[in-house]
This record gives structure tokens, sequence and C-alpha cells, in this order.
């Protein structure tokens, strides 16, 4: 057999070169964005305790820019026991500009009921979400009284399976100025749940310095006149509870971590407001640093 | 710059007690040393035979390094016949008389043959070039350099270097140069011994490294020895020709991209000598006219250089190296439709001094480098950068080779100190902006034996101390080749580490922007190399080389995977691993010259966000980085046909990856019974697996023919050249969030003149 020459060798190289060229020479396209066929992220939540409902509705889109002004060419309905709705949708324009649609409708759904969200396309691809609306709970106030140096009152929400958001609402007025303030206190990192009963102990001597510090009032020097109480929480479902527990945005903002719409993003609870007034007899609220009328 | 506390008291005592220490090695030992140089134009010669024969018994031999050095030792008292044999050159033969102990300087001058060498393309036989096989190095000289095409007529370092088999770029712009799976910042770039920060221009065709100012390089792709620290991935270790201390010359040139000066001559003959080189690219009244698109790019370098034979021996350089680069790169997290465009600049400078002397009392060769290197990088609005990074650093050098027969004992100490100053806008929302300054020395100790059967190796142990950090390493690395006639093996492993790093945003793939800064983790940077090697000699003109690697690459940082399409990030950890291999092809002739290669790499970084457990149900995740390159295809060809020289050039790489995504929606926090009326939400990505695309392939077809007429007094030079002869639409970066798609250049012809005068 004969060896190859080099030239014969180059030429073979070449010719394998120019072969690969031919072969590698079609352009590619790119296809940056995968269609994953769900067309719509929805947010919001249905309130039995209100009779105006809206869901906020954001397109998928291809790419990254402000969502348009014009109307969302989508058809959103809820269906639930005896309920059909149409939501309508409304361009909304926010603080910061930006334009979001906020698909609304009046009615108000039922506690402890079962609706389906469903956005569709005009060409039929549609997302949905099952909603359960929470059963109506029962809120129980205690009597304040002082403990250790405290003043605690004791708030109990018997029959939800998730309560979130607690607050006290303090409306009081002072000799320093000539209206009313009202200013809520979070509780939301001191509810302890058992079972179906979540409880807070509303600590009315420590909130008092809350007042003062966000007011700029002096204590000893502008005394606070409590004239209302209200005890205020979310009542949801057990759906709306963050996976790892926490509300961390980082977390939360990967598509799907936090979500129970089908065939598309987002999340869409149910839920509504359970609140109730009170006022402690003046000597309690005399030991927690509040001043009578 | 502030002392070093501590250093340069302990410096003395320490080089005194090792050369004491090693002295015993060669002290009775005779030595015969020296220099072996250019008599035309007093350059010295890399790879020069020089043997010792007594009768015609062959008693001693050795080859010159890139200083023209060589040594002979381990032999008896006696007197014999030196020979210096080089290719193309006239042989010397000298009769030397050694006596007991003695330590001769014997400086030689060679003068060029008379057999004219002008028709051979390459070297028949050689120890550079694409297919040679030795542990991740590859050595590079200007004529090598001169067979890729290239839209200069001068040529520069970094055209050949993109031939390399594991070597990616980011393309025809950006500046950015991978090894091997590694990353720019950890890439070792060395100028005479000077460091180079960020040594690429922006127009992916140009380095600070011109041709025309190049004696050698050594490429290390991986597997360095103990001499090299500070880096993981890489090391390019470029030398500078000393200019002619015979004569004056010089070259202007033009091209489309470029103009270029080179001067270079005596400034005392035989003794001092000067190279400058002045570099500026043109595009705006060059290669844009020649397309229809901006190049809204700016760059240029200056180098001098000035060499002095102190005394027989011993030698003197002193480097200056400046650059600056300017082009509006884009980057991924622009508005869509912002008028105001980013530009990404850096300007580097760097000043050396290096020393290298024969003591007469110690059979060694001692180096001395002091050099001080700085960078100024920014990105944004060019009168109010968004980002912006300063460095500079004082480096001293110390490496000292002891010479016992087939022993080599090298050793060095280095100190160095860093100013880092980086104002990164928000970009890395865990790292701060600050100014830091940071200290590192060491020494290292490095045997190297060379066996009459063709085996050689060395084993070296750096000691890198990190003083910041509180942690100093111990770095083994061993180096060994058995060259076998036709057949060579070759293997390195070594242990590297990095303290100070390159913090770039590696989600924007057009962005070239890299701040300097310590290590902003706990973990200092390290690699792991492993690198075997095979390369046979087929009938004296066909190289063949196959070469595998692996690198195990600890304490990498990486941005946060995250949804929400911001422009800043934080960075998580990571580690990364690489394999690879490549097969070289090399064959040529006296007027021809082809080779090809093929490098297969795959590039695995595995990060560890704390939130990947919620996303994927994995802690870890395994990704392939923007830069993993799979296929990489070179070829290239040479041909010199009637005093013109043709040479093409094919590259091929496959897509690199790319984040995909499923469209993008907004993303509204439900930390509570939100007001879906006040409350606005942010735009969001809707990702599925980070990298999980793959961006189409690169391919591009290089041509060029040159002539050189030679005219009283000089030459001249003309090229003619195409660049992407076909027209192929590479992509440079596409803007996945806009599906806006940069290409590369498109076809551009390129015409070059080069006038050299004194040649």
């Amino acid at each position: 057999m004969r060896r190859p020459s080099i030239p014969n060798l180059m030429h073979s190289l070449m010719a394998v070169a120019l072969a690969v060229m031919v072969l590698t020479g079609c352009e590619e396209a790119v296809a940056p964005v995968l269609d994953s066929g769900r067309p719509f992220t929805l947010y919001g939540y249905l309130n039995p305790g209100a009779d105006h409902q809206a869901i906020r509705v954001f397109p998928i889109e291809e790419i990254l820019a402000p969502n348009s002004p014009e109307p969302l060419d989508a058809l959103v309905r809820v269906t639930g026991p005896g309920l059909s709705e149409v939501l309508r949708d409304s361009v909304i324009v926010y603080g910061d500009g930006s334009v979001g649609h906020v698909f609304q409708a009046d009615f108000r759904p039922e506690h402890g009921m079962t609706y389906e969200i469903r956005a569709e396309e005009p060409e039929g691809r549609f997302s949905t979400v099952q909603v359960r609306t929470p059963a109506k709970a029962q809120l129980s106030i205690g009597d304040a009284g002082g403990v250790l140096g405290n003043v605690l009152m004791p708030v109990e929400f018997a029959g939800a399976e998730q309560v979130l958001s607690p607050s006290v609402l303090y409306t009081f007025e002072s000799t320093r100025a000539p209206f009313t303030w009202t200013i809520p206190v979070v509780y939301g990192d001191r509810v302890v749940r058992a079972g179906d009963r979540w409880s807070v102990t509303v600590d009315l001597s420590r909130d008092i310095g809350v007042l003062y510090s966000v007011t700029g009032l002096q204590p000893g020097t502008d005394p606070i006149i409590l004239t209302d109480l209200l005890v205020e929480a979310f009542i949801t479902t057990s759906e709306w509870t963050p996976p790892g527990g926490t509300y961390d945005p980082e977390l939360l903002v990967q598509p799907g971590t936090f979500s129970n719409v089908e065939n598309g993003f987002g999340f869409v609870g149910g839920g509504y407001f359970e609140s109730a007034t009170t006022l402690p007899p003046a000597h309690i609220l005399q030991l927690a640093g509040f001043a009578n009328q | 710059m502030k002392p070093l506390p501590g250093y340069t008291s302990i410096r003395v005592p320490i080089i005194t007690l090792l050369l004491l220490l090693l002295t015993p090695l060669v002290a009775s030992a005779q030595v015969v040393r020296g220099f072996i140089t250019d008599a035309e134009d007093g350059e010295p010669l890399e790879g020069a035979t020089v043997v010792l024969r007594q009768d015609t018994t062959l008693v001693a031999g050795s080859a010159t390094d890139r200083d023209g050095f060589f040594a002979l030792s381990r032999f008896p008292v006696g007197e014999y016949q030196l020979t210096v044999t080089f290719i193309g050159y006239e042989a010397v033969v000298d009769t030397v008389r050694v006596a007991a102990g003695e330590i001769l300087l014997r400086n030689y001058r060679l003068t060029l043959s008379n057999e004219a060498l002008d028709e051979v393309l390459v070297q028949g036989d050689r120890e550079t070039g694409l297919a040679q096989v030795d542990a991740g190095r590859i050595s590079v000289r200007p004529a090598d350099i001169a067979v890729v095409p290239s839209p200069d007529v001068s040529g520069d370092l970094i055209n050949y270097l993109s031939a390399i088999p594991g070597l990616v770029t980011v393309g025809d712009r950006g500046g950015q140069l991978f090894v091997r799976g590694g990353e720019p910042w950890q890439n070792l770039v060395l100028l005479d011994g000077m460091w180079v920060y960020q040594p690429f221009h922006v127009l992916g065709f140009f380095s600070a490294f011109p041709s025309d100012i190049l004696s050698h390089v050594d490429v290390y792709a991986g597997g360095y020895g103990s001499a090299y620290g500070g880096r993981i991935s890489s090391v390019i270790d470029v030398q500078s020709r000393s200019g002619s201390k015979r004569a004056y010359s010089g070259a202007v040139s033009a091209a489309p991209f470029v103009t270029s000066l080179l001067l270079e001559g005596p400034v005392a003959d035989d003794r001092v000598s000067f190279l400058a080189s002045v570099r500026r690219s043109v595009m705006d009244r060059g290669a844009e006219r020649l397309v229809s698109e901006p190049l809204p790019f700016d760059f240029g370098d200056v180098f001098v250089k000035l060499h002095t034979i102190v005394s027989s021996n011993s030698q003197l350089s002193l480097t200056a190296l400046r650059t600056f680069d300017e082009g509006e790169v884009g980057t991924a997290f622009q508005p869509r439709g912002s008028e105001s465009v980013d530009v990404a600049s850096w300007r580097n400078q760097a000043y050396g001094l290096r020393y290298l002397v024969l003591p007469r009392a110690f059979p060694v060769l001692a180096e001395f480098l002091v050099s001080y290197s700085r960078l100024q990088t920014a990105v944004g609005d060019p009168d109010n950068p968004a980002r912006t990074g300063r460095l500079g650093a004082v480096n001293t050098v110390a490496n000292v080779t002891h010479f016992a027969g087939d022993l080599e004992v090298g050793w060095g100490v280095f100190a160095r100190t860093l100013e880092l100053t980086t104002e990164l806008g928000g970009l890395f929302q865990n790292v701060f902006a600050q100014r830091e300054f940071l200290t590192e020395v060491g020494m290292y100790v490095e045997p190297s034996i060379r066996l009459d059967n063709g085996m050689e190796a060395s084993a070296g142990l750096r000691v890198h101390n990190f003083p910041s950090k509180s942690k100093a390493f111990v770095e083994p690395r061993i180096r060994a080749a058995w060259d076998r006639g036709v057949d060579r093996l070759s293997a390195a492993v070594g242990l590297y580490h990095q303290e100070v790093v390159g913090l770039t945003d590696q989600r924007d793939a057009a962005g070239v922007f890299t701040a300097w800064s310590a290590v902003p983790f706990p973990r200092v940077p390290s690699a792991l190399h492993i690198i075997g090697g095979y390369g046979r000699t087929i009938r004296g003109r066909i190289d063949i080389g196959i070469e595998a690697y692996h690198k195990r690459l600890e304490g990498l940082f990486v941005p946060e995977w995250t949804a929400f399409p911001r422009f800043t990030t934080r960075l998580q950890e990571a580690d990364g691993r690489v394999w690879g291999g490549d097969i070289r092809l090399e064959a040529r002739g006296t007027r021809f010259l082809a080779t090809l290669t093929y490098g297969l790499s795959a590039v695995q970084y595995r990060a560890r966000q704390e939130s990947l457990e919620l996303w994927y149900g994995e802690s870890a995740i395994d990704y392939r980085p923007a830069h993993d390159r799979r296929h990489q295809i070179n070829v290239l060809g040479a041909y010199r046909v009637n005093g013109y020289e043709i040479s093409a050039r094919w590259q091929f790489g496959s897509g690199l990856p790319y984040s995909r995504s499923l469209g993008f929606d907004g993303f509204v926090l439900m930390n509570e019974p939100v007001d879906v009326y006040e409350e606005s939400g942010t735009r969001r990505v809707i990702y599925e697996r980070p990298y999980n695309g793959t961006l189409p392939t690169y391919h591009r077809l290089d041509l060029s023919v040159e002539k050189r007429i030679d005219t009283p007094g000089g030459a001249l030079t003309l090229q003619a050249g195409v660049i992407n002869l076909y027209d192929r639409e590479n992509l440079f970066y596409l803007d996945t969030f806009t599906l806006t798609r940069v290409n590369q250049l498109p076809i551009i012809p390129t015409f070059g003149i080069k006038y050299g005068f004194g040649q």
C-alpha cells in the first residue's frame, strides 16, 4: 500500500474542512422563548366578606415589555355553586406609572365554597385556578389585665384554617393635637396556633410605646386617650401558606413556587377580614399608660 | 508604596540562606554557562544547542532558554570542544579549558547561515506549533502567528490563541478569553514578568501584544509549574524582543482596523537597545466604511522596552506598556428602546524592571523582577459610569536556578501588594463598594531533572500566603515528559489558589466589565489540574498530538438565580468541573503548513443557592456555564508560492449555553391580602432551568494573501484578505428579554500595507 504523500494529506484535510463547512453553513434559528402553552398569571383573592371582587391578570408574553394600556384580550369568569360571573377588564395606572389589568365584578362569594376562576384567550388557551373560600371564623376578645407589669389582652380566632396579618387598630386622641389618630400595630409574628384556634395576646403596655414612637408624642407630657380599639385579621384557607414558611420575595418570585394556578402562574386565594372592636376598662387602660378621657 | 511589613527585612536573609543551602549541590562541580545571541541584532536565541565534547565523546549538552541562556555542569576537569548550533545559523565551535570547581562564562553570537531559509514557511523540526503536546503548554513564536490570517498586516497574538483548542473567545468583540473551562479573571497574563490584567482589546482580533514585539510566548492551558501562581486557570507568559543592538529599523503599517508604528535600534552599540511600538485603531476611517454598520470601538497600545547588557554576566531591561479600550459592547439589562448606550472602557498600565544575573561566585542564574501594574475599568455612561474598578499592584519576584548537570533546582520568593477600589453601583447586593489593600507573599522550590533516556520531570512546591484571608496554601505541582524520539508522553498535575478575583456579571454575555477584588467569600478559589498527553512526529513533517485534561474548580462565585429581571444580583458560591481533550494534527513542508485541531470540552458548574431545594427539590443545581463550548474545530492552511503567502483559517465552535425562558409575566408578593388596585407588582422572567438552551454554532472563514517586496533599504508588505468570507451571521449576544440579537462582524474585506525600513 502506498503511503499518502504530504500534499495529498493536506488536500484531504482541506476536503474534510470544506465538507464540514458546507454541513454547518446553514443558519440556525434561535428560539430564546419556549412556548409553555400557559397564557396567564393571576393574583388576588375571592372575598366572601365583600361585594366587589378583583383579580390581577398578567398575560404571559414573549418579550419583557411594559403591560399594554389596551384592554387585555381575555375572558375571565368565576364559576361556583350557583354563580357564574364574567369579570370585566379595567386598566389600572399604578403609582409607579406602570399599567396593569385588574378584572373585576360585583358579587359576593359564599364562605366555605370552592370557585373556579378561568382566564381564557380568544384562541382557546386558558389558565384556571380553584379557589376555596374560608368558613366563617369566630373572633373573641378576652378581658385585659395586668400580668407581671404588662397589660395583656387575649384575642382568639376559632374555626380558622389560616390567619394572616392580625393587627390592632388604635384610635386615640391627645391634648397635643386637635385630631384623632388611627394607628395599626401588627401582630403577624405573634400568632399562636392550636388546631383551628389562633390566639394573639395584645400587649397594650408595649403598644402604647409604639404609638408614642410613631406619633412623636412625648410620654408623660402628651397623654394618649384611647377612644377605640379594633382587632382585625385576615381569615383564609390552608392554601395560603408559603412554601418554606416565609414570605421571602427572593424565594417566592420563582414561577411555580407559590402558585395554585393551573396552566399558568400566580396565586389566587380566598379570604376575608374578621374584626371586632373593644375598649378595655379605664383603670386597665390607665395601667397600660393610657390617659382617661 | 508602603513597604511590606516585615518582608523587606526577611527577604535578603532568605535568599542568602537558600543560596547557601543549595550551593553544595553544585559547589564542587565545574560549570560552563553563558548567553547565545543573534549576531545581527543581539536578540537571544532560544532553543540553540550547546554541547561539550572531549575528542568525539559527548560530555554534556543543553539547550538555551528564552533568554538564550545555557549552563553545562557535572563534567570532569579538562579541555573540551564546545559547539553551539541553531537551525538557520552557522555553528560556533570553541575550545574551553575548565579547572576544578571553575565557573566559566562564555557568551556566543551566531550568524545567519548562507543557506537561505526565506522559502521555508516554518521550520521542519520545530518545538512550537499547535500540534506540539507538552502537558498543557504551547509555545508560540512570531512565525507561528504569521501564518494565521489577520485583519492587520502585522498579526497579533490573540489570533493564534483563538486557534488553540480549549481556548474560547466570546467572538470578535468583547476581549474575553476562557481557557479550558476557566474564566477570564483566572488567567495570568505576563509581559516580561509584568502582570497585565485585561490584555485583550475590545475588538477580538487584537491584544496588547502585536506580533512584531514578541520574542516568545508560553501558553499554559493548565498544569503550570511552581514559578507561576495567584491564578487558577492558565498562564500566558509573553516575552518581548529586546530590539536590535546593531542597527536601526522599524515599520509603519496601515490597515482598516489599526495603524501601527514600530521602531528599534541601538542606544549604545552592542550594549543598549530599544524597542517601541504604537498601535491605534482606525475603525471610523477604515473598517467602518467597509461594512454597513457602526463599529463603535476605539483602542490602542504603546509598548516601550529598553534592554541593557550591563556586563558579560548580567542584563537589565525596562519595559512599559499602556493600553486603552473603549466600546459599546451592549448589556442585557439596558431598557428596551433606551437611547443611552453603555460604554465599557479599560486602561492598562504596566512598568517593569527585569534584572538577569549570573553571579560569579555561584553556579546559578538569578532573575529579579519588580513591576507596577495598574488597571482602570468602567462601564455605563462615559461621563458618569455606573460601575468602576481600579487596581494598582506592585510585584516583586526573585527567581533563582541552580544548575547541576541533569538536575536543575529553581526556587524563588515573591511579594505582591495590591490596592483595589471598586464601585459596583449595586451590581452585587452582597458585595459592596470598597477600597482594599492586600498582600500576597510566598516562595517556591522546584527541582527538575532531565535524563539521557528522554525523561524530564519537575516537582515543585509553592507556598502562597494570603495574609488578608489569614490563609496560606501549599501547592504541589508536578510536570513530566518522556521524549522517545518520535513519541512524546507528557503529564502535569498541580494545585492552584487565587485570592484576588475578577467580579463579572456572568448573566450578561455581552458584558466585559470586570472589577478586581479580594474574593468576597471565606473560601479562596482553588483548582486542581490534571493533564496527560501523547504526541508523535511522523517522518519529521507531520505532528499528531492528543491531550486530555481535567480541572476541578472550587470556591467559584456565580450570580444567584432569580426570576427578577433586574440589573443587580447576589453572588453565590459554586464549584466547577471541566473535562476535555483535544486532537491536533499538523502537516508541513517547506512551502506549506496545514493544521487541524479539534477540541472537546465539558464544563459543569454546581451552585448551592439556598432556595434551590424549594424550587427544584435539589440542594444544588448543575448547569453548563455560558462559556461551555463543547466542540471546537480549527483548520489552518498556509501556502507560499511565487513570493505570495496565502493563508486561510476556518474556525468552528458549537453553540454556547444560555438561559431560555418560558416568557415574561408579573409577580405580586401575596404575603397579605394584597389590594390589586394599589400593588403594581414587578415584571418577572419565567425561567425553566439555568442555561437550558444552546445558541447557534459559530463558524467563520478568513483568508489572507501577503506579498513582500524588497526595496532599497527596506521591504514593502502588501496584504489583502477577507474576514468572514461567506458572511456567516454569527451571534455575538442575544438579549433574551427583548429578543434583540447582535451579530458578530459580517464579511469584511481587508487591505494592509506595511513598510519596513532597515530590515
